[in-house]
């Protein structure tokens, strides 16, 4: 209950604070972008893995987010909204670079039904939620980074929302225009796909 | 692919869980398969590693950048005024935001940068970025006893190098240190209030002992402004004279603790815009850590009055040793008072005579002097539109206590009537910046 009084607070503080900048109050924006930046800027990274690039993509999610804030309906709060510019300014500049062409950005999911899925699942029944467990699970951010490279582009964006964006599934469904559901169940492949990459690894150590 | 399947859902109802704070051992308790609990690590793990803070100075950087982007439109756009800033304000911002951005590596390299080097532009327009990304109250006034702690430091070491100390210097000092005080009684914050005025006491002191290894004409400015600091009420106005020519020696006493003036007078040194600017310009987050100001030589002192956090007190070279009290050139130099880091009360009282007459004509004649020597009290990046400056802060702190040593008097901030601007400010405002 707490927990969503705040939750409720902060929204309508972040109103005013949408409703000020939207005036040009730029003191207002200020604070939006110390809301907002270091979620950005942990998507962002996350998705590129270069911090050099992170910033400079992150400064154009801001500038293109200050040009649009005129136009910005408020719907409940702002992550959605400037999450989804992050996410499509990743995008373009992997379009632009041609850096990832090969990647599928239609919604096609794995069914994850290979056997060596299975076999590894076989595994992971064994263990318990043990040390050995934890152990296993030991990571570090270039071990991530380098599984979640196995994954699909709408995995590995579900991923980069959730858990460097720290937004909910809700919001993560706003940003990627789909379903809760959907995002649900984005989730729960892009979690499997990053677990049996990481054993992979682990394996291969 | 609307509806989620049935362990998506779990993990999801696990993994919300987790999110709203709960341990991670405790959502794993109700987990019941291995997989299920590997996939709520992986989470965990994922998150903790994926969460990145962006650097402060690009953070910064980007920040002003954006700030007076946002300005120069709605100036542009509507005639807002008060809120809206200057449209060369906007820019400064740009150029400062600039600056943090490509010069990274040099704002580092600046910060051991003394007044007269190259490096000190550069080292103050980073300080006034960070200002300006400051508008918390009570962390802005914080910084300013930081910066003040900085400014000190450049005049032990000018005495220290034994060249004439700049009374740009001292001047934004206390310019600082007043803007440290409104700040804070801005902030309501009244235990910051008292913080602040120990610490501009305590600066007081400090700066008579470095005022006893100085030349007799620096050290006749420096005590005056100690003076001010201390609360004398024969001072009534921010000496800031221009000192100028000094050929001090020895190793100075100490120096540095933090300190606030209670004298707001405007323009201060830092290349900070206004201070509704600075409000305006600014955000909170500013990352005192980030860049590096004070000088690595220094050790670190002790806070003056109390918890002072971030406002560490940043201590001079060979610190708390002798100090010879600054007594008056007039006084034997028998007297020394103990280098005491606390705030002083009432030894200052003694140790400062008030009214000391030897001061005024001297602050005259080197006010007239300084006139001469604009281009040495001129500072590059410290072009602070001084005129502009809009918020001359808390000066009831002056005379709001009748009774000295304390200009602040009471923690109180019981606004009164602004004293008369320092004379030398006005005197020299064609001079300086």
């Amino acid at each position: 209950m707490s927990q969503d009084k705040r939750q409720e607070e902060s929204a309508g503080d972040e109103q005013r604070l949408v409703r000020l900048a939207q005036s040009g109050d730029s003191q207002a924006f200020g604070r939006l972008y110390q809301r907002y930046i270091d979620r950005v800027y942990s998507f962002v990274l996350f998705r590129v893995r270069d911090p050099q690039l992170a910033e400079d993509l992150t400064q154009e999610v801001f500038i293109q987010t200050l040009r649009g804030l005129e136009s910005f309906d408020w719907r409940g709060s702002m992550a959605p909204w400037i999450l989804r510019i992050a996410r499509n300014t990743v995008v373009d500049h992997w379009r632009r670079s041609a850096r990832r062409a090969e990647q599928p950005w239609s919604a096609v999911e794995p069914g994850d039904t290979d056997d060596e899925s299975s076999r590894i699942e076989s595994v992971a029944e064994e263990m318990e939620r043990s040390e050995m467990a934890r152990a296993e699970m030991a990571l570090d951010r270039e071990r991530v980074s380098l599984a979640a490279e196995q994954l699909t582009e709408l995995q590995q964006q579900v991923l980069a929302l959730r858990f460097a964006a720290g937004l909910s599934i809700r919001e993560t469904a706003e940003v990627m225009s789909r379903s809760e559901g959907a995002i649900k169940n984005l989730q729960h492949h892009a979690l499997r796909g990053l677990r049996r990459a990481l054993l992979q690894s682990g394996e291969a150590e | 692919m609307s509806e989620p399947e049935p362990r998506a859902e779990e993990l999801s109802a696990h993994l919300e869980r987790v999110s709203a704070g709960e341990p991670v051992d405790s959502v794993l308790s109700d987990v019941t398969d291995g997989e299920m609990a590997q996939l709520v690590l992986v989470a965990a793990a994922t998150q903790s590693v994926a969460r990145a803070d962006a650097p402060p100075v690009f953070k910064a950087g980007l920040q002003a950048r954006l700030q007076a982007e946002l300005l120069s439109g709605a100036s542009a756009a509507d005639g807002r005024g008060e809120r809206a800033l200057q449209p060369w304000l906007a820019r400064l911002a740009a150029v400062l935001a600039a600056l943090v951005m490509l010069v990274g590596s040099a704002v580092v390299a600046s910060a051991d940068a003394v007044h007269g080097e190259p490096l000190y532009g550069l080292k103050r327009a980073v300080e006034g970025a960070r200002l300006s990304m400051q508008f918390d109250l009570a962390q802005r006034a914080r910084l300013r006893l930081e910066l003040a702690d900085v400014r000190l430091w450049e005049i032990e070491l000018a005495v220290d190098r034994g060249v004439p100390v700049s009374a740009a210097v001292i001047e934004d000092l206390l310019a600082g240190l007043g803007e440290a005080a409104a700040d804070a009684e801005a902030s309501g914050d009244e235990e910051l209030v008292g913080v602040v005025r120990q610490a501009s006491e305590s600066s007081g002191t400090k700066l008579e002992r470095i005022a006893s290894s100085a030349s007799p004409e620096d050290g006749e400015l420096m005590l005056e402004a100690a003076r001010y600091l201390e609360g004398d009420e024969s001072v009534d106005q921010a000496p800031v004279a221009a000192p100028a020519g000094a050929t001090a020696a020895s190793p100075a006493a100490s120096s540095a603790d933090v300190s606030a003036s209670p004298r707001p007078s405007s323009g201060g040194a830092e290349a900070e815009p206004s201070d509704d600017a600075g409000r305006d310009v600014a955000s909170s987050p500013v990352p005192a850590s980030a860049i590096p100001v004070a000088p690595p030589v220094m050790a670190t002192a002790a806070p003056t009055g109390s918890d002072q956090p971030s406002a560490k007190p940043t201590a001079a070279p060979q610190a708390e040793t002798e100090a010879p009290t600054a007594q008056p050139p007039t006084e034997p130099p028998a007297t020394h008072v103990p280098l005491t880091v606390e705030p002083p009360t009432g030894a200052p009282a003694t140790e400062a005579p008030t009214g000391e007459p030897t001061s005024l004509p001297t602050l005259e004649r080197e006010d007239q002097r300084r006139q001469t020597q604009t281009a040495e009290a001129r500072e590059p990046a410290t072009a602070t539109p001084t005129p502009t400056r809009q918020r001359i802060p808390q000066q009831g702190n002056h005379d709001a206590t009748p009774t000295p040593p304390t200009h602040f008097g009471t923690a109180a901030p019981t606004p009164s009537p602004p004293p008369p601007l320092p004379p030398l400010r006005e005197r020299r405002s064609g001079a300086k910046r």
